[in-house]
C-alpha cells in the first residue's frame, strides 16, 4: 500500500532490483544500488538526531547523488528543501534562515558556499552539514529505516519568487504528492518501459513529475545535463542515444530547439510525449513542432507550484488553425477543481474573465512561516463557505470556456513567467532599491511569440554603469531574474498620479526596436 | 570592419559592458550564462543577416570570440556560395 511518496520507489525497486533507476551522462544507477545508497544515507542523516517534520535542504548540481538525497530525506522521515546551487549566497541564507533546516547536504563542489552560510549562522540552531562522497555514509547500514512520517506531514519545500524581495515557501505533503502521481501517472499513461527525461532543474517543482511518475511505474529517469539547454542539437542527439519516450519542459526550450533549426522530419523516433508546463507555449512554435512531428503526442500541462506540480492538462489532437489560436489551460486533474471568479466572487460565465480558483486534494497547506501570504492566497471557498474548504486563488486571470475549460489572459499581479520561471518583478525592483545607489527603479516585461525579455529603468544617487549594476544585481538573485538590459536616466517618468510612467517607459523600449 | 570586430561590439553592446575580460572562456568564466546564448545568436543572425545552422551551435563554439566568428563567416560563405549558384 502506497503511504507516503517514496513507497512508489520502495515497490518498484523490490518487482525490479536490477533494472536502471536513473542515468545521468556516462553514470547509471539501478533501482537496487538507488535503494541502498539511499537508506545508507537516511542513516546517516538520522544519526544526527532529526526529528519527524524536521527539513533537510540540499545543495547539489543536478546528479545522481541529488536523486539518492531527496529520497534519503524522506527515508529520515524529513522534508526535503532544494537549493539552486546556482542561487546567490544572500538568496540561500534568506531560504536557509527561513526554512531552519537541520541538516544541509552538499558535495565538494558546492561545500564551500554552503559552509559560508552556515558559519555566519544568525538566528536557531546551526545546521549539520554533510559532504557527499565520504566514507561514512558507506559505512551505514542499508537496510529502511523504520518510518513515522504520515500523509499530511511534508515532503518538501520548494521556494518560488516573492513580490517584496523575500522567496515564498510553498509547503507541499506527502497526500498533496500521492494525489498528484496518482492521477498524473496514470493520465499520461507512463508504464514501465518508458524512458523519462528530467530537464528542468530539481530546484523546480515540475521535476516531480519526472522524478515521482517514474518511480511510480518503475521506468527509468533520464536527467538531462543544465548545459544542454543551450545547444538544441544536443538535446536531440541525448534523446536518440537515451531512447527517451518521454519529454516534460518548459516551452522555452522547445522554442529554441524550433528556432535553432533542431527539428527535423524523422529524428527522435522513441520520443512518444511531449509534455509542455510552466508558461504558454507560443503557438507559432508548437505549430511547427506538430507539423514537423505529426505522430507524437503534445499535450499542454497547467498548473501553479501550490497545487503540486501540475492540476490540468490539455492533449493537443490538432495542429492550432492558425498561429493566434490560444490553447486552454484544459481540464482538471482528477478530484481537482477548478473554476473562475469574478471580483465579486461569482462565478465567470462563459466568456468571462475571472481570476482562477483550484481546489482539491493536491492544494498545498500554504507558504512556510508566512500566515499573511498564507491567508491572502489559501482562502474558504467563497462559493460554499459553510464547508469551511480552503481555495488557492492562482492571481490567473483566464476566460471561461464551454465544458469547463480556460484560456490564460494574463496575471492579477506583476508576476511573470519567463523561461518557464515564476518571477515577481518586485522582487527585481527590490534588489535593484537594496543596492544603495538607485533612487529610482521600474522593471518591465516585454514579451512576445518571437521575444521576451525583461528590462529596468533606474536613476540613480552616484554615478554608475549598466554593467556595474548587473553584477552587483547578481549578488542579490539568480540570473534568470538579472534584466536584460538596463537604462539609466536622470529621472523616472511619473503619471498624472505621481506614480512611475511604466505604461511610458514601455513604449520607450518599443520604439526603441525593443 | 572585421567579423570578430563586429561580434565583440554585438557581445559588449549586449552586455552592457565596456570590456570583456575572459574572450578566450567566454561560457566556462561564467561571462556568458544559459540565457545569453540564445539572445546572443538572434543578435548576431540579425546583423549578419543570416542563420546559423543549428550543428555549429555547440558549446565548443561558443567558447570564444574566434569560434563565434568561424561559424559566422562560414554561414556567410556558404549564403554567398548560394546566392552565386
Amino acid at each position: 500500500m502506497i503511504r507516503l511518496i517514496q513507497d512508489y520507489f520502495q515497490l518498484s525497486a523490490e518487482r525490479s532490483p536490477k533494472k536502471v533507476a536513473v542515468v545521468y551522462g556516462e553514470e547509471k544507477i539501478t533501482y537496487k544500488d538507488l535503494d541502498k545508497k539511499s537508506n545508507q544515507l537516511a542513516h546517516l542523516i538520522r544519526s544526527i538526531g532529526v526529528k519527524r517534520n524536521d527539513r533537510v535542504a540540499f545543495c547539489l548540481h543536478k546528479s545522481i547523488d541529488a536523486i539518492v538525497s531527496i529520497l534519503a530525506i524522506l527515508r529520515s522521515d524529513c522534508c526535503y528543501v532544494p537549493m539552486d546551487a546556482k542561487s546567490p549566497e544572500q538568496r540561500l541564507r534568506y531560504i536557509v534562515e527561513d526554512c531552519q533546516p537541520a541538516v544541509i547536504i552538499c558535495s565538494p563542489e558546492t561545500h564551500v558556499s554552503v559552509q559560508s552560510l552556515v558559519d555566519g549562522w544568525i538566528s536557531g540552531k546551526r545546521p549539520i552539514v554533510i559532504v557527499l562522497g565520504s566514507e561514512e555514509i558507506e559505512r551505514q547500514q542499508v537496510s529502511l529505516p523504520p518510518i513515522g512520517n504520515i500523509q499530511d506531514d511534508l515532503a518538501y519545500i520548494f521556494y518560488t519568487s516573492g513580490s517584496t524581495g523575500k522567496p515564498k515557501g510553498v509547503m507541499i505533503t506527502h497526500g498533496n504528492l500521492i494525489n498528484f502521481v496518482e492521477w498524473a501517472a496514470d493520465c499520461f499513461q507512463v508504464a514501465e518501459d518508458d524512458i523519462i527525461a528530467n530537464h528542468a532543474p530539481l530546484h523546480f517543482d515540475i521535476s516531480g513529475f519526472d522524478i515521482y511518475a517514474s518511480f511510480k511505474k518503475g521506468a527509468t529517469l533520464v536527467l538531462v545535463p543544465p548545459e544542454l539547454s543551450l545547444f538544441p542539437a544536443k538535446i536531440v542527439n541525448l534523446i536518440e542515444q537515451e531512447k527517451i519516450t518521454i519529454w516534460q519542459s518548459v516551452p522555452s526550450i522547445l522554442v529554441h530547439m524550433a528556432k535553432m533549426g533542431a527539428l527535423q522530419e524523422n529524428t527522435m523516433p522513441s520520443l512518444k510525449k511531449i509534455i509542455f508546463i510552466g508558461e504558454v507555449f507560443p503557438t507559432p512554435f508548437l505549430i511547427r513542432w506538430m507539423k514537423t512531428f505529426p505522430k507524437k503526442e503534445f499535450i499542454n500541462f497547467y498548473g501553479p507550484t501550490e497545487c503540486t506540480i501540475g492540476c490540468a492538462y490539455y492533449p493537443i489532437k490538432e495542429v492550432p488553425e492558425d498561429s493566434t489560436t490560444a490553447i486552454p489551460l484544459g481540464r482538471a486533474a482528477k478530484n481537482m477543481e477548478m473554476f473562475a471568479l469574478k471580483e465579486d466572487d461569482s462565478l465567470a460565465n462563459v466568456g468571462e474573465i475571472g481570476e482562477l480558483c483550484i481546489r482539491g486534494p493536491t492544494v498545498s497547506p500554504g507558504y512556510w512561516n508566512n500566515k499573511e501570504k498564507t491567508e491572502k492566497a489559501f482562502v474558504v471557498d467563497p462559493l460554499f463557505p459553510h464547508l469551511n474548504g480552503k481555495i488557492y486563488k492562482t492571481g490567473d486571470l483566464v476566460e471561461a470556456l464551454p465544458e469547463e475549460m480556460f484560456t490564460f489572459r494574463g496575471r492579477k499581479d506583476s508576476q511573470i513567467k519567463f523561461m518557464g520561471y515564476r518571477i515577481e518583478l518586485g522582487e527585481i525592483e527590490s534588489a535593484l532599491y537594496s543596492l544603495g545607489y538607485v533612487k529610482e527603479a521600474a522593471v518591465i516585461y516585454l514579451s512576445s511569440d518571437e521575444k521576451s525579455e525583461i528590462v529596468a529603468f533606474v536613476a540613480l544617487n552616484r554615478e554608475s554603469s549598466p554593467g556595474q549594476i548587473k553584477d552587483d544585481l547578481k549578488k542579490k538573485i539568480p540570473s534568470y531574474m538579472i534584466p536584460r538590459t538596463i537604462t539609466i536616466k536622470d529621472a523616472l517618468p511619473l503619471n498624472s498620479s505621481g506614480k512611475i510612467d511604466r505604461v511610458k517607459l514601455r513604449q520607450e523600449c518599443e520604439n526603441d526596436g525593443n | 570592419m572585421e567579423t570578430k570586430e563586429i561580434i565583440i561590439d554585438i557581445i559588449k553592446e549586449f552586455k552592457q559592458k565596456d570590456e570583456i575580460l575572459h574572450p578566450e572562456e567566454l561560457i566556462s568564466s561564467g561571462f556568458f550564462d544559459s540565457f545569453d546564448i540564445f539572445s546572443l545568436i538572434e543578435k548576431i543572425e540579425k546583423r549578419f543577416s543570416l542563420k546559423l545552422d543549428g550543428n555549429d551551435i555547440t558549446i565548443e563554439n561558443f567558447e570564444n570570440i574566434s569560434t563565434i566568428s568561424a561559424i559566422v563567416e562560414r554561414s556567410l560563405k556558404g549564403k554567398s556560395d548560394e546566392q552565386q549558384t
